[in-house]
């Protein structure tokens, strides 16, 4: 816990001081009353074992279906640009236009939800 | 061991100090939890998450902030996501949650704190930031950090929070 690094806003009021006060203590008494079990080193090493293990196969998943799909699309692009020259053309430019224009209505989207908030 | 020597082996994937270093952060990450879910199993749920997180993540860490820091960092990203996703299944478990935890201190003869249970009205977005600064006293440029955000949006979360806060303590305490 970094307590002794708190540093006492000078802006607080006198009622803010208390709320503040209260909630510090309530909190300082749920800690103090709650009993939490800590495991053995061992368990944090079978823990650590077993997430391995699924991280492994989650990664060789991940990248067997990144391959796949990466070859469909090549297999698709490949065919329409041989096939229909114009349409892969037009597909380039929208991957080239699209993905900026929606991640700037995103940004403001979430701008102007945050402004809202604050 | 050194704390910077364990991190050091863990991340050239040394087993046991990885594990030693979970098992002496665990409860503070529990308890730091048990804050925001005030649901024991869910924060039990969310530390072992945090930890498998924490796993992939290790070599991303740069011993700016300890490492207790860097893990309720990952351990709140985690918990606003879920709250994000699923926000009624959250408010279930935090009525659930509460319900034990009061049952838990009245069995050891200890009060229950009704300030918390008005703190759990308050959104994530303002909750976590006021106990990160009041509570266990990180700066606001800390907790921006921490969180992802601007400091000045870490400023008035803690203000508005705190505003709201008194608003529903005055009206619990009349």
């Amino acid at each position: 816990m970094k307590d002794e690094k708190r540093v006492q806003d000078p802006v607080e009021t006198e009622e803010e001081q208390k709320l503040l006060r209260e909630l510090t203590d309530g909190l300082h008494h749920l800690d103090d009353s709650l009993e939490v079990y800590t495991p053995g080193v061992q368990w944090f090493e079978r823990f650590v074992e077993e997430q391995e293990k699924r991280i492994l196969a989650r990664r060789n998943r991940d990248l067997l279906l990144f391959v796949a799909t990466a070859l469909a699309i090549l297999t698709v692009s490949m065919t329409v640009f041989y096939m229909q020259p114009i349409a892969y053309w037009v597909l380039q430019g929208l991957a080239v236009v699209v993905p900026p224009l929606l991640f700037v209505v995103r940004k403001r989207v979430n701008d102007h939800n945050e402004h809202n908030l604050s | 061991m050194e704390e910077q020597t364990q991190i050091e082996r863990a991340k050239k994937g040394d087993r046991q100090a990885l594990a030693q270093l979970f098992q002496q952060h665990y409860s503070f990450l529990l308890k730091y939890l048990i804050k925001f879910t005030m649901n024991l199993s869910y924060a039990e749920e969310l530390a072992q998450e945090t930890m498998v997180k924490g796993m992939e993540k290790i070599h991303l860490y740069n011993g700016k902030a300890s490492f207790s820091s860097w893990l309720i960092q990952i351990g709140t990203h985690l918990y606003i996501d879920q709250v994000r996703k699923k926000k009624r299944e959250q408010k279930w478990l935090e009525r659930e949650g509460i319900r034990q935890l009061k049952w838990t201190m009245q069995r050891q003869h200890a009060e229950w704190p009704a300030i918390l249970e008005v703190l759990q009205i308050l959104p994530e977005e303002n909750r976590i930031p006021i106990v990160l600064k009041h509570y266990y006293g990180y700066t606001h440029e800390e907790i921006a950090r921490m969180l992802k955000i601007p400091e000045g949006t870490v400023k008035s979360r803690i203000h508005y929070g705190l505003k709201s806060l008194r608003k529903e303590w005055k009206g619990h305490e009349g």
